[in-house]
């Protein structure tokens, strides 16, 4: 094995109010199914550097471990926003070299997604659409695919950002290496489940057309890739066999399932699909299991 | 990092926090001396006459582990909250002061007095409490849009039901912790069900939903609940 120099990647992540950014934050930090991981791929490791980024792990085993949901992220001052660091070590994946990442990540609160495309609010978001070209990467989680979000709140939002792109990459070139990974959370729901294995055709074409229309359209394959994963996964005791409920619970306490959900049986916590998006984004290659 | 507590008159405020920290509880203990706030040789709290602040030095024992994180408790006059509302009008600078600070609280706790049908009041308004509860939550989608916290606890439970059982029952630990959202659907279910309907209204209207407890000065397992829920966020904030 050729140890290499790690490779950086600066990733921002994005997506409308309770998409699940943090939780999937929190749960890259705990990692809870790192022995699963280390026996399925050995030298699998996955480590957060720093005080914030370790912050996030306690949160995984004080909260969502303990049957409580992640408090949603609240729009400051883009100051105030954390970096979160983490060193990614992986193995060499069916024939792919092995590769360490250095990632440097930031989560935005979902209303500055959700205020990008109105006009009256540009100078609230512009310092956060500045410090996302700071970035080479991008992951945009999404959750839902209600027909009105699709035309009215996801195609706009990514109509802004393309055009910005597209006026700052006249500037500077180096924007034109700009990735995006477009990511469907909490795919543990048994509707979107089946549908995981091939996340742009059965997820993003079918469910979110205008929106999916409109990204083919602007950026090409090597800027622009789809996901799907979830942070609590579903029901199994043994990695790769996977009980397809999911592991999650939804109180029915007339809240609205999307903010109110929670992790079902901590012990069998396996997420879906976590790493995939950053490989992708840090590397430009795809990594050929679709459990990672 | 603030944390309102509000509720009626005599609801049992200042007990509450006065009992986490004398004689404490196992997993929140108030290192704050609060020895001015009652009578040491009863341990009677004085009646809150105007609004108190006090930052809590608080050490809590998360699953994670353990930590000290400091809070600031703001203990708000019963009669701020009666219904006749005399009280917000002739004192309106300190009502609106109250406003504010729940406002821009991390998190609310709202104790309610046991629901009992005893005096000739309640026999009259059967409804009362519910109401009670209806105007509270009322309260809350006015002022409370940002706090990402709010609990409610029927306080005094040592009047209404087997604090022991129920201490038994839902008994926090630090290794093991406490299955939170079984907690909250089963107090709900088991204490709120009366006001069922109107909880269900609240929670389609906000993202952040209503976390429910039941509290007694006389049980230190179950008074120390709310708080460890709030502190397992405020520990990394
Ligand atoms: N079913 C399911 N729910 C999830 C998953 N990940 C997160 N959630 C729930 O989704 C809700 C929102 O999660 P957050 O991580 O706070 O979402 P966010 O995108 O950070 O939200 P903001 O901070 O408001 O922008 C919470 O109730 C989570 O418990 C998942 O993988 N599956
Ligand atoms: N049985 C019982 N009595 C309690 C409990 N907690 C408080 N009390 C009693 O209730 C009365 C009122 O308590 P306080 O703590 O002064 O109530 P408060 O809400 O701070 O009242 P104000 O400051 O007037 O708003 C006192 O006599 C307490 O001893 C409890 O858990 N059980
Ligand atoms: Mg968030």
């Amino acid at each position: 094995m050729t140890r290499q120099t790690p490779k950086s990647a600066e990733i921002r992540i994005i997506g409308p109010r309770q998409s699940g950014k943090t939780t999937y934050l929190a749960t890259l930090a705990y990692f809870p199914h790192k022995k699963q991981m280390k026996q399925l791929y050995a030298g699998m490791e996955i480590t957060p550097v720093g005080e914030d980024a370790e912050r996030l792990g306690r949160m995984a085993e004080d909260i969502i471990m303990q049957g409580n949901k992640l408090a949603g992220t609240f729009k400051t001052n883009i100051d105030y926003l954390p970096f979160y660091f983490f060193r990614i070590k992986i193995p060499s994946i069916k024939g792919m070299p092995p590769i360490e990442i250095e990632l440097n990540t930031r989560d935005y609160p979902g209303k500055i997604f959700e205020e990008i495309p109105l006009p009256h609010k540009q100078s609230e978001v512009e310092p956060f659409i500045d410090d996302l070209f700071t970035a080479n990467a991008w992951m945009v989680m999404l959750t839902d695919w209600e027909p009105g979000r699709d035309k009215t709140l996801y195609k706009p939002a990514f109509k802004k950002l393309c055009e910005e792109i597209f006026n700052k990459e006249k500037i500077n070139p180096e924007i034109k290496n700009l990735r995006i990974a477009v990511v469907m959370s909490k795919c543990e729901r048994g509707e979107l489940w089946p549908c995981r294995l091939d996340p742009e055709e059965d997820l993003f074409r079918v469910r979110l057309p205008e929106t999916y229309d409109f990204l083919k359209t602007k950026l090409s394959p090597q800027r622009l890739k789809f996901f799907a994963c979830s942070s609590f996964g579903v029901l199994s005791d043994r990695i790769g066999d996977f009980d397809p409920r999911p592991n999650r619970y939804i109180p029915d306490d007339g809240s609205i399932s999307e903010f109110n959900a929670f992790l079902r049986i901590p012990e069998q916590w396996q997420p879906y699909g976590l790493i995939a998006p950053i490989y992708w984004l840090s590397t430009g290659r795809t990594l050929h299991d679709h459990r990672l | 990092m603030s944390v309102v507590v509000i509720g009626d008159r005599a609801v049992g405020k200042t007990s509450m926090v006065i009992a986490l920290h004398d004689p404490g509880t196992k997993h929140v203990k108030v290192l704050t001396d609060l020895k001015k706030y009652y009578d040491p040789d009863t341990g009677e709290a004085a009646g809150t006459s105007r609004k108190e602040e006090e930052t809590l030095l608080v050490e809590v024992k998360l699953p994670g582990g353990e930590r000290q994180i400091q809070v600031r408790w703001i203990d708000t006059p019963g009669e701020a909250w009666e219904k006749s509302k005399e009280w917000q009008e002739t004192k309106l600078a300190a009502w609106q002061g109250i406003q504010t600070e729940v406002s821009q609280s991390q998190g609310v706790l709202l104790l309610l007095p046991p629901q009992r049908i005893t005096t000739e009041e309640e026999l009259r308004r059967p409804d009362a409490w519910t109401n009670n509860l209806a105007s509270w939550l009322q309260f809350f989608n006015q002022n409370c849009a940002t706090v990402q916290h709010i609990l409610i606890s029927i306080h005094k439970a040592d009047l209404f039901c087997d604090i022991q059982a129920e201490a038994q029952r839902w008994r926090y630990e630090q290794l093991k912790g406490l299955r939170w959202i079984e907690y909250n659907e089963y107090i709900r279910n088991t204490y709120f069900n009366k006001a069922d309907e109107i909880i269900r209204e609240y929670n389609r209207q906000h993202s952040t939903s209503l976390r429910f407890f039941i509290t007694t000065i006389k049980n230190p397992s179950l008074l120390e609940l709310p708080w460890i829920h709030l502190a397992s966020y405020l520990a990394h904030k």
